[in-house]
C-alpha cells in the first residue's frame, strides 16, 4: 500500500518538478506605488484541469469580510462563517454568482457553490461598507498580491501564457485584458505590471452620537 | 404790485404763503422718508426671500440626495435592478418615488451612459442620457455625488445624482423635482414676495418655467429679461403693467448650456400704498386747511382793515376840520378801545380848536400862534417892528345922541372893515384903545417888507374908510375921519405883564413915536404920517416931506413925511405938484420967509383947502415976526401931544 501511495505520488511529484517554474510579478500603480489585493491569472489554451469541490471559507468578522480578496477556481465552493454576534445579510448581485444568505449568525450548513468563472461582489445588506471580491478563476495559475504587490505563481508549465491582471478598482477596464507573456525557467525579475486604480466613494455613515461629559 | 398794499390782501397772502410751505415741505420731506424707507424695507425683505430660496433649494436638494440614498441601499431596490426587466425597474422606482411628496423624476443610467429608465419620459429608455455633464461631475465626487439644474421639456429640474451600489457602482440614479409654479408659489408662501424662474435658450429667447405672477405680468417680464442684461445680485426696478417691482435676479446653479435666472419682487406700490395714503390724506387736510384759512384770513383782516378806513376817514375830517364825526364800533377789543380814544381825541382837538379861533380873534391869530407855540414866559426881545396908529379924528361928535349899543355897534363895523386890511398885509392887530387900533408888522414874525405893508395898510384902510363913510352916508350917518401915524424902530416885543394875565405886546420909544405921529395927523391936515425910518425903509412909495418936528417929551428933530404913493404910480401932475411944494419947503428951511410963502400961496390957490400949505403961510408969517435964532434947525417944537 506504501509502494503504492509512493508511486503515485512520485507519478505527481515527478511531472511538477520537472515542470515546474515560477512566476513572479510585481504590480504598481503609474505612480509607483505597489498594489495590493491585484489578482493575477494566467491562463493557456491547453489548461490543466482545475481542482473542484473544495470549500473555502470568507469569514465575517467585526462587520468586515475577511480576506477582502479570495480566488477561487470554478467549481469549488465558499462558506460564509459569522463570526460577529450580529447578524449579516449576505447578497451578490453580479451575474458570474447571484445569491444571498439573508440574516444568520454563525456558519450556514451548506457553502455556496461557484461554478462560473467571472467576479463576483459580495455586500451586506446590513452594513452598506461590507464588502468582499470573489475572483472565480478559470485557470489554476493564479495569484493575489500583497502589500508588496508582487504574486508568485508556482509550479507553473513553461510556456506562452496570457496574463491578467484585476482589481476591484480598475480604473479602465481595457486594463483587464489580457497580456501575452512566455513562462520561462530563468526569470531573472519579475514581471511589471501597471495598473490604474480609481478611489472607491465613500460610504457616509453617521458620527456616532457624541457621549456627554458630565 | 398793488395788492400788496392793502394790509388784507397782505394777511391773506402771508397766511397762504405759511400753509403752502408747510405744507409742502411735510408732503415732501414725508414722500421722501417714506420711498427711502419703503426701498430700504424692500430691499432688506427681498434680500431675505432670496435667502429663503436658496434655503428651500438647498432642503429641497437635501431631501432628494437623502431620498436617493435611501434608495440606492434599498435591498428590494437591488433586487428589482437585478432582474434587468426594464418594467420592474421603472416600477420600483416609481414606487419608492410614491414614498415621498413632491413632482419627482427619477431616471437610472448604466454605468456606460444609457438610460435604463426614467419615470417621465418611458421613452428615453435605452437611449443615451441625456446630461452626461452631471454625471461625470458625480464619477469625480468623493461620494459620488452630484446635483444641477437642467430642462426637462424646457422645465427646470434639480436634478441629484447617487451611485446605485450592488455594493460596487453598478448604475446612477437620477432624482430631481421640478422648479416650477408650486416651487415659486411655496416662497410667495413664506415670504410674500413675487418669484418668477426664467430661462434663456440657446436662440436667445427668455421662456419663463414658473410664475408667482399673472400672465400679463410674467409677459412683461418675460419681455424685459429678453431684451434687456441684469446683474445677478443687484437691486433694479422693473415696471410692469404701471406698478414698479423692486427686483432682485438670483443666478441658479445650471450645468454650463442652461442660463437659468430667479427674480424676486416686490411691488413698490403695494409697500407705498400706505404712505400714499397718508400723503392723501395729508393733502386733503390741507386742502381744507387752505380754504379755511384764506376765509379766516379774510374775516379778521376785515375786522382790522374796515375799522382802519373808518379812522381814516375820520382822520381825514378832523384834518378839514370837521370835528363831530364819531366813529362807533360796538367791540370791546383793541379796535373798540382805538375808536373810543380816537373819539375823545376829536372831542379834544374840537375843543382845542375852539380855544385856539377865540384866542385867535382875541389877539389876533398870529399871536395866537406865537403864544401857543412856545412856552408862556414873561419878557420879550428886541425886534425892529413897525408900529401903526390908527385913530378917529371925530369920535366924541360921532358919540353924540347916540345909544352906546350903537356907538359900539359903528365902531364895530368900523374896525372889521379897516383891521381886515391889516392882517391881510401881514400885520398884527395889537390892541384896541378905544377908538384907536395899534397894529404892528415884524413882530411876532418879522418880514422884510414890514414898512411897506404897513403903508399899503395905512392906504387901504383909508380907501375902506371911503367906502364905509359913503355907507355911512346913504345911512344918515356922519362920515369918519381918521388919522394914522407910523414908525419903524427898534423895540422889545413879548409877553407883558402877570403870568396869569399877560399881553403880547411891543414898547418902547419907537411905538410912542407912531402915537404922537398919529396925533400930528389933524396938525397937518393929512391921513397918514411917516417917520423918517419908516419912509428909509419903505423906498418904493413916494414921500412929501411935511417938517421937522421936535414932539413933546424928545429932543431929537424928527422929520415927517406923507406917503403920497407908489412910486409906479405916481402920475406927471402930482411929480409936479411935489417938484414946487419941494421948492417952497427948501426956501423955508432957508429962511426965505417971503419966498416961501409966495411959493406956498401959490400952492394955496390950486388948493385952498390944503390945511398943510395954509400952515405954512401961517408958519412964514410967524417967523417973519419972531425969526427963529442962528442954530434953529429947521424943526417945530410941538408943545402938546
Amino acid at each position: 500500500m506504501l509502494i503504492k501511495k509512493i508511486f503515485l505520488l512520485s507519478l505527481v511529484i515527478i511531472p511538477i518538478s520537472s515542470y515546474a517554474e515560477e512566476f513572479s510579478i510585481i504590480i504598481k500603480s503609474p505612480s509607483g506605488k505597489t498594489i495590493k489585493d491585484a489578482v493575477v491569472t494566467l491562463s493557456s489554451k491547453d489548461n490543466k484541469k482545475l481542482q473542484t469541490g473544495k470549500t473555502y471559507k470568507i469569514d465575517q468578522i467585526n462587520k468586515t469580510y475577511v480576506p477582502h480578496v479570495t480566488i477561487i477556481p470554478a467549481g469549488n465552493n465558499i462558506s460564509f462563517p459569522n463570526k460577529d454576534n450580529i447578524r449579516h445579510h449576505v447578497y451578490s448581485f453580479s451575474e458570474t454568482k447571484k445569491f444571498e444568505l439573508p440574516l444568520y449568525e454563525g456558519t450556514p450548513t451548506e457553502p455556496v457553490t461557484f461554478n462560473k468563472s467571472g467576479i463576483a461582489v459580495l455586500g451586506c445588506n446590513i452594513h452598506d461598507w461590507m464588502r468582499a471580491y470573489v475572483f472565480i478563476s478559470d485557470t489554476p495559475y493564479y495569484g493575489l498580491s500583497g502589500e508588496s504587490g508582487s504574486v508568485t505563481i508556482k509550479n507553473i508549465p513553461k510556456g506562452d501564457y496570457s496574463l491578467r491582471v484585476w482589481h476591484s478598482r480598475l480604473k479602465n477596464q481595457s486594463d483587464f485584458k489580457p497580456t501575452k507573456i512566455k513562462v520561462t525557467s530563468n526569470q531573472t525579475h519579475p514581471y511589471q505590471a501597471t495598473v490604474a486604480l480609481k478611489p472607491a466613494f465613500k460610504i457616509r455613515r453617521a458620527p456616532k452620537a457624541k457621549r456627554r461629559k458630565y | 404790485m398793488l395788492i400788496f398794499n392793502s394790509f388784507q390782501a397782505r394777511l391773506t397772502l402771508f397766511i397762504i404763503s405759511l400753509l403752502v410751505f408747510s405744507l409742502t415741505a411735510t408732503l415732501i420731506a414725508v414722500n421722501k422718508v417714506s420711498i427711502k424707507n419703503t426701498n430700504n424695507e424692500i430691499n432688506h425683505s427681498l434680500q431675505i426671500s432670496s435667502d429663503v430660496f436658496s434655503n428651500q433649494l438647498t432642503q429641497n436638494q437635501d431631501k432628494l440626495f437623502e431620498i436617493a440614498r435611501l434608495l440606492s441601499s434599498d435591498y428590494a431596490f437591488k433586487t428589482a435592478y437585478s432582474t434587468n426587466d426594464h418594467n420592474t425597474i421603472l416600477s420600483a422606482m416609481e414606487n419608492h418615488l410614491s414614498r415621498v411628496s413632491g413632482q419627482n423624476i427619477m431616471m437610472l443610467v448604466s454605468l456606460d451612459g444609457n438610460v435604463i429608465a426614467h419615470t417621465l419620459k418611458k421613452e428615453l429608455h435605452k437611449n443615451t442620457n441625456p446630461w452626461p455633464e452631471l454625471q461625470t461631475s458625480a464619477e469625480t465626487n468623493e461620494y459620488g455625488e452630484s446635483t444641477s439644474i437642467i430642462l426637462v421639456d424646457k422645465l427646470p429640474y434639480q436634478m441629484m445624482v447617487v451611485p446605485l451600489l450592488i455594493p460596487d457602482l453598478d448604475a446612477w440614479i437620477y432624482i430631481g423635482f421640478p422648479i416650477d409654479n408650486d416651487f415659486v408659489k411655496r416662497i410667495n408662501k413664506i415670504t410674500r414676495t413675487e418669484v418668477t424662474i426664467t430661462h434663456t435658450t440657446k436662440s436667445q429667447e427668455t421662456l419663463i418655467s414658473g410664475s408667482t405672477l399673472n400672465i400679463e405680468k410674467a409677459e412683461k417680464l418675460r419681455h424685459y429679461l429678453e431684451n434687456n442684461n441684469v446683474v445677478f445680485g443687484n437691486n433694479l426696478t422693473i415696471e410692469m403693467l404701471n406698478e414698479d417691482y423692486i427686483s432682485l435676479p438670483i443666478k441658479l446653479n445650471t450645468i454650463a448650456t442652461i442660463k437659468l435666472t430667479a427674480i424676486l419682487q416686490r411691488s413698490l406700490n403695494d409697500a407705498l400704498r400706505a404712505y400714499n395714503e397718508l400723503r392723501d390724506i395729508l393733502f386733503i387736510i390741507f386742502t381744507f386747511s387752505m380754504i379755511i384759512s384764506v376765509i379766516l384770513a379774510f374775516i379778521i383782516a376785515r375786522q382790522i382793515t374796515l375799522p382802519v378806513k373808518l379812522l381814516t376817514k375820520g382822520a381825514e375830517l378832523i384834518e378839514n376840520g370837521v370835528y363831530d364825526n364819531e366813529i362807533s364800533f360796538k367791540r370791546n377789543d383793541e379796535i373798540g378801545l382805538l375808536a373810543h380814544s380816537f373819539n375823545s381825541m376829536a372831542k379834544g382837538l374840537a375843543e382845542k380848536e375852539k380855544v385856539r379861533n377865540l384866542l385867535g380873534k382875541v389877539v389876533s391869530p398870529k399871536i395866537a400862534e406865537e403864544l401857543l407855540a412856545n412856552d408862556i414866559v414873561l419878557g420879550g426881545e428886541e425886534k425892529l417892528v413897525t408900529t401903526l396908529f390908527c385913530d378917529i379924528r371925530n369920535f366924541t361928535s360921532l358919540c353924540e345922541g347916540r345909544h352906546p349899543e350903537e356907538i359900539l355897534s359903528l365902531l364895530n363895523e368900523y374896525f372889521t372893515n379897516i383891521c381886515g386890511k391889516i392882517e391881510s398885509n401881514g400885520g398884527v392887530v395889537d390892541k384896541y384903545i378905544g377908538d384907536a387900533v395899534m397894529a404892528i408888522f415884524g413882530a411876532p414874525i418879522l418880514k422884510e417888507n414890514d414898512a411897506s405893508s404897513s403903508i399899503k395898510t395905512a392906504f387901504e384902510m383909508c380907501h375902506a374908510l371911503t367906502l364905509l363913510n359913503d355907507s355911512f352916508n346913504r345911512r344918515g350917518i356922519a362920515p369918519i375921519t381918521i388919522g394914522i401915524g407910523i414908525n419903524t424902530d427898534i423895540v422889545v416885543a413879548g409877553n407883558m405883564g402877570s403870568i396869569n394875565r399877560l399881553n403880547y405886546t411891543v414898547i418902547g420909544d419907537g411905538v410912542n413915536l407912531a402915537s404922537r405921529l398919529e396925533g400930528l395927523t389933524k396938525s397937518y391936515g393929512v391921513s397918514v404920517i411917516v417917520s423918517e425910518s419908516t419912509m428909509r425903509a419903505a423906498p418904493d412909495f413916494f414921500y412929501r416931506e411935511l417938517d421937522a418936528v421936535k414932539v413933546k417929551g424928545k429932543n431929537n428933530t424928527c422929520l415927517i413925511f406923507e406917503p403920497i404913493g407908489q412910486i409906479e404910480k405916481i402920475n406927471a401932475d402930482t411929480s409936479d405938484l411935489l417938484k414946487k411944494y419941494n421948492k417952497a419947503l427948501d426956501l423955508y428951511k432957508k429962511r426965505e420967509w417971503k419966498l416961501a410963502k409966495k411959493e406956498f400961496n401959490l400952492l394955496l390957490e390950486n388948493q385952498p383947502s390944503s390945511i398943510l400949505y395954509q400952515l405954512y403961510v401961517n408958519r412964514c408969517d410967524e417967523m417973519m415976526i419972531n425969526p427963529p435964532d442962528q442954530n434953529w434947525d429947521g424943526s417945530h417944537v410941538f408943545t402938546t401931544k
